[in-house]
């Protein structure tokens, strides 16, 4: 408060307190480092131990596969709680120890809040930016080429559509369609309803549709995303050479600077206006493309169609 | 040394993955079938313009529901 | 295949982020709470609106002042979303409210609760009426979704579908066609009362005459846990939390709650949408806080213990 000579004092010592910081500083980076390291160590041996799970699960359901994926994102998680909690307790609580005992108009809180930012951008950025990656990596492994397997059933429809008979009366019975579910079929001959259970296999054709249909128009769905993205691009394009007019004189270059700007801006509410409707092509193409792969489910689809246009 | 703890874990993981039962058992696989209904009554067939609900011959009850229409199924299914 | 419902119904992640978000709304009005001391506001059972205003002079106050807010966002130039309006309806809704009843937070969000399908379009459990001429709720071959419930109750149980069929008189074939149609009305219906109506029987754990003979097998002491479920939300919680866990270790954590503690899914799931709509009911902010700590300090335990028999987390030896 009095205190003028204390001032003048710490403009020009260094406070005792920035060797704790850079220590703290040094052990959390060094500690991400290891986690990171571990978290790479566990991916690189997983993904190809969960792709041959894959193939290798006899369960319909993959449900052996999906207890080990839940196990390593079980680990992963681990990893990301440990970081939260020691940065918690190491550096978050270290910073509001000192923040409370160094003023913010002390010319040394900037070795503070430099201490907070190098930290949290480690962790926050670097750390997190990793840790996206590798569990966008584990989830992949899940990924499988549907096209494959919806050929397996169309080869399956094909071996049985003329193979069955009526119970009743011998006369043959074909099958003219994939049913999704059991149904009732009549003999063409004596009329008789025989019940027509769909294989295991065939019964799938329903959990994969939406997915086959997706995987058939990816491109799209990247067509729309790659223009969404445009847009926080071109804003940030703009920002920066806005920046850079403010130390210009050159009137010469400052009009350029403003024609490149306005252009920009001309590009992103393009972006803006396009983005949408590049989804609705993407929705509606993968829509088609499933009521192709499901013909009896098209009357839903088109109504959660609807509903997904409305509420996007 | 690390690098032994990841590889433990992950055959420890595997293990008991592979270990455990599903709830509620396993799926099974199934090739397609047909298969018919006669009247545990009278032993009489049904046949399409009868409907599937009641038997055409005895009145026997197959099914106890009124059909609407339905995934497949008609409300035409209906036996009168 | 009725499997895909039960994302809904465990509720885990939508459910309880919803409850977060919901809590910690409602901490955040606490420094504006009044005090409510010698508050004695009748409110109408069904509506909770205060008994001495009228439903529509409030809802007109509402409309004012938030017309009144977008008209002078409009003038200043800015461009309004379905989505802002929303929110500032909800916004003044909230306000009014709390003034014209002097309410605390919880009892505004019990009020939001009681009328999520009129202000916001969308169900939510414990407060779903069944409207006859709502077409989505239209029986499926006679069957109506409290029937059907009731059968996707026994065979998530584990009783054979057959079983249940043969209990119902009806054919598989039928069957089929319920369990592909219902789900699919719950997939069109976009207030949600198909689904949030669904998961209301399933908590109530409905059953039918016709199914009163059909029993999955329960030992004594699955017995006796259920009930425990049932009774304690304490063990409730720990046993959520044991699950949570158990999947985290790479074990199934519906066999395991069967194995350990033998429960099974649909008993479970039941219970759980219980303390769901009981909580959505008496809303209070503290209790479910409390609740959700205690289940993940529960959590923590657990998975310390699968850990354990795992010979620890691979990084555990990193040390700051």
């Amino acid at each position: 408060m009095f205190g003028f000579n204390k001032q003048k004092n710490e403009e020009t010592e260094i406070p005792e307190w920035n060797a704790e910081l850079h220590e703290s500083k040094e052990r959390w980076f060094t500690f991400l480092e290891k986690l990171e390291a571990k978290m790479e160590e566990l991916a690189t041996a997983a993904i190809p131990e969960l792709k041959q799970l894959l193939q290798e699960d006899e369960d319909l359901y993959k449900r052996t596969f999906h207890r080990v994926l839940a196990g390593i994102n079980g680990q992963l998680n681990n990893i990301r709680e440990k970081a939260r909690d020691t940065y918690e307790q190491k550096i978050d609580s270290l910073y509001y120890d000192l923040n409370a005992q160094v003023s913010v108009l002390s010319p040394h809180h900037d070795l503070l809040s430099d201490f907070r930012t190098a930290c949290s951008d480690r962790y926050h950025k670097d750390f997190e930016g990793k840790f996206d990656y590798w569990s966008s990596q584990i989830e992949k492994t899940q990924e499988r080429d549907l096209e494959i397997e919806y050929q397996k059933i169309l080869n399956e429809f094909e071996n049985i559509k003329d193979k069955f008979s009526c119970k009743q009366c011998g006369g043959n019975i074909t099958i003219d369609k994939i049913f999704l579910i059991e149904t009732y079929i009549p003999c063409p001959y004596c009329k008789s309803q025989n019940t027509f259970a769909p294989s295991t296999q065939a019964r799938m054709l329903q959990n994969i549709a939406r997915g086959l249909a997706e995987q058939r128009t990816v491109h799209l769905y990247e067509a729309f995303e790659t223009e969404n993205n445009k847009e926080r691009e071109l804003y940030h394009q703009r920002h920066e050479l806005s920046l850079s007019k403010i130390h210009e004189k050159d009137s010469k270059v400052l009009n350029d600077i403003k024609t490149k700007m306005d252009q920009l801006e001309t590009d992103r509410q393009n972006a803006i206006e396009n983005a949408p409707k590049l989804y609705q092509a993407y929705l509606r193409a993968m829509y088609d493309e499933w009521n192709k792969i499901t013909p009896d489910l098209k009357e839903h689809n088109e109504k959660m169609y609807q509903n997904q246009l409305q509420y996007k | 040394m690390e690098e032994k703890k990841v590889t433990s874990f992950l055959d420890k993981l595997k293990e008991k993955a592979q270990k455990q039962t599903n709830y509620g058992g396993e799926t099974e696989i199934t090739d397609a079938q047909m298969n018919l209904r006669d009247c545990p009554n009278c032993g009489a067939g049904r046949a399409k313009q009868d409907g599937v609900t009641h038997c055409a011959y005895c009145g026997f009850e197959f099914i106890q529901v009124k059909l609407t229409d339905g995934f497949y199924i008609k409300k035409e299914d209906n036996s009168i | 295949m009725f499997k895909k419902l039960f994302g809904s119904l465990t509720g885990n992640d939508t459910q309880e982020n919803q409850i977060e978000a919901q809590a910690q709304a409602s901490n955040d009005h606490y420094e504006n709470d009044y005090v409510n001391e010698y508050q004695e506001t009748e409110y109408d059972p069904e509506t909770l609106h205060g008994t001495h205003y009228d439903v529509e002079d409030f809802d007109n106050e509402v409309e004012t002042r938030a017309e009144a807010w977008i008209q002078d966002e409009r003038d200043s130039g800015q461009n309004l979303q379905d989505s802002d309006i929303k929110s500032i309806y909800t916004n003044y809704r909230r306000q009014v409210y709390q003034e014209w009843n002097n309410c605390d937070s919880d009892q505004m969000i019990r009020f939001e609760n009681a009328n999520s399908l009129k202000y916001s379009g969308v169900q939510t459990s414990g407060f779903v009426k069944v409207d006859d001429n709502n077409p989505f709720l239209e029986p499926v071959h006679g069957i109506s979704l409290r029937d059907y419930t009731a059968m996707c109750l026994k065979i998530s149980a584990g009783v054979d579908y057959n079983e249940v069929c043969r209990a119902m008189g009806i054919e598989s074939v039928i069957w089929e066609e319920l369990n592909t149609i219902w789900p699919q009305r719950m997939g069109e219906d976009t207030s949600f009362t198909v689904t949030t109506l669904f998961g209301q029987y399933y908590a109530e754990n409905v059953t039918l005459p016709q199914l009163e003979n059909v029993k999955a097998e329960i030992s004594e002491d699955g017995q006796a846990n259920l009930e425990k479920i049932r009774t304690d939300r304490y063990f409730y919680e720990e046993l959520a939390g044991a699950r949570q866990a158990a999947y985290e270790y790479g074990i199934d954590g519906a066999q395991w709650i069967l194995d350990n503690y033998g429960i099974n899914l649909a008993d479970f799931q039941s219970v759980a949408m219980q303390w769901m709509t009981e909580q959505n009911q008496n809303w209070n902010s503290e209790e479910i806080m409390e609740f959700s700590n205690y289940q993940q300090e529960k959590q923590k335990e657990y998975a310390a213990k699968f850990a354990a028999e795992q010979g620890g987390n691979v990084a555990d030896d990193v040390e700051f």
